[in-house]
């Protein structure tokens, strides 16, 4: 027995020292005892409904609440991790990882410019080496054919007799001269050959240095790698860390939505006492023309069963079970 | 610019429920306590869609839908009722009255909005 039976029944001036209504209600208005405990089951209804809604609501917002903890924890983790931690020793090492980079291109083209360089030299050392060789070779012809024409100043001189002695002289020196100058000739050829010598070390100085540069690339290359690996660490934890906010996020929007269809228990428990609020006004005018007959009563609890919207109220207005509200019925016309 | 609503109901947790999800979907929303507050909210405004409960005091959702559809600028403007109320005869009347459509809460508002969508004017 609740609080309202119990002040309807003082009203009534019925007794009720015990759970009985029947017991103890006066014989003349026992005929009202249903009305009231359909009053008592309404409102009992109301305050099952509310206090369930409201539990179920706490159950929500202390999980939206441990959502939004578990968002803050990775967003400090997160926080955390890119003042100290890995994360980001990228982050805030991102200008060591540019620098790093920047020293590994600033190698490379220091390389670059050497060997460029080197092959400029290399270069005009072979076409010098070229230009060399083909003066030796143009003295020497000079030579041949300087020698061929003492051969043939000697030959007039001994043709000319007595007259051509000081010029087979003059001759023979020229045809000195032609072999000197072509020993010399074969001296700087030699020479050449040497110089073409140290050309082909130099060449292979610059493949030692094609190969050194192809370590420096690798080594290069590695480093790259191995910022970009950091970095893609770093975005990898932070991607991370964004995911695991998001699905927070959706969890919460799915509580929060849950809680959105809770809240509307308001609008149904309001309806189910406005209901017996009117049915006790009706009451209360049945009552200052005294009791109400049978009759009456029954008019009354007829006028308070039309009056239901919620199929529930009917059900507990006869005493069945209440029926879970089920959620978003639409139809469409 | 955004198409509006209008949501009429006495209950306020209904009515901020409602707003909360039709505001998220862009929508500009107005709202009113009852049916009289709903004609008087309207006053030659146009909005593209009116989301009325049927029990409410001093006007109730029929009555205001049957005043509405008298108005010839809102003879074509869309009405859902939202409602507790599931009685097959009242969801008749509505019907005849001109509503394009009922539903029973609670509602989910992900559904409400699919619904919205339906119906609101373009």
């Amino acid at each position: 027995m609740n609080a309202l039976t119990r002040k309807t029944l003082d009203a009534l001036g019925w007794h009720h020292a015990s759970d009985s209504l029947a017991a103890h209600a006066s014989p003349s208005a026992t005929h009202m005892i249903p009305l009231v405990q359909v009053w008592e089951r309404q409102i009992d209804e109301a305050s099952r409904h509310g206090t369930e809604a409201v539990d179920q609501l706490t159950t929500i917002f202390v999980g939206i609440e441990r959502q939004l903890a578990e968002a803050i924890e990775a967003t400090m983790r997160t926080a955390a991790q890119m003042r100290s931690g890995s994360v980001t020793e990228s982050v805030s090492g991102m200008d060591t990882a540019r620098d790093r980079l920047l020293h590994v291109m600033s190698m490379i083209e220091e390389a670059v410019q050497a060997n460029h360089a080197l092959f400029d030299s290399v270069r005009n050392a072979v076409d010098a080496v070229k230009e060399l060789s083909e003066t030796a070779q143009s003295v020497e012809k000079i030579a041949q054919m300087t020698a061929l024409l003492s051969i043939n100043a000697r030959i007039e001189a001994a043709r000319a007799g007595a007259a051509g002695q000081g010029f087979a002289v003059v001759a023979d020196e020229v045809r000195r001269l032609a072999a000197e100058s072509r020993r010399e000739s074969q001296a700087i050829m030699t020479r050449v050959a040497r110089i073409d010598s140290v050309i082909l070390q130099a060449a292979d100085a610059a493949a030692q240095l094609k190969v050194r540069d192809h370590h420096l690339i690798q080594h290069s290359r590695d480093e790259i790698q191995s910022v970009l690996d950091d970095v893609g660490a770093a975005v990898q934890d932070m991607m991370q860390a964004s995911e695991t906010l998001g699905e927070i996020g959706q969890h919460t929007r799915a509580s929060v939505g849950e809680a959105l269809v809770q809240f509307q228990f308001q609008d149904r428990v309001s309806q189910r006492l406005a209901h017996v609020q009117t049915s006790l006004q009706d009451f209360s005018h049945q009552l200052e023309d005294g009791a109400p007959g049978p009759d009456q009563v029954n008019a009354m609890d007829q006028r308070l069963l039309k009056s239901y919207t919620m199929p529930d109220e009917g059900r507990i207005h006869r005493g069945e079970a209440a029926a879970e509200p089920a959620a978003s019925g639409l139809i469409m016309f | 610019m955004s198409k509006s609503i209008l949501i009429v109901d006495d209950s306020s947790s209904v009515r901020t429920v409602v707003g909360i999800a039709l505001r998220g979907a862009g929508y500009d929303v107005l709202e009113a306590v009852d049916g009289a507050d709903g004609l008087r909210q309207l006053d030659g405004r146009k909005v593209h869609l009116i989301i009325s409960d049927v029990n409410m005091p001093n006007m109730d959702g029929l009555t205001f839908l049957k005043e509405l559809k008298k108005r010839p600028q809102y003879k074509f403007t869309p009405v859902m009722m939202l409602t507790t109320e599931a009685d097959e005869s009242k969801i008749a009347i509505g019907k005849s009255e001109g509503a394009r459509a009922w539903m029973v809460k609670p509602f989910k508002p992900e559904l409400m909005l699919a619904a919205v969508t339906k119906l609101v004017l373009p």
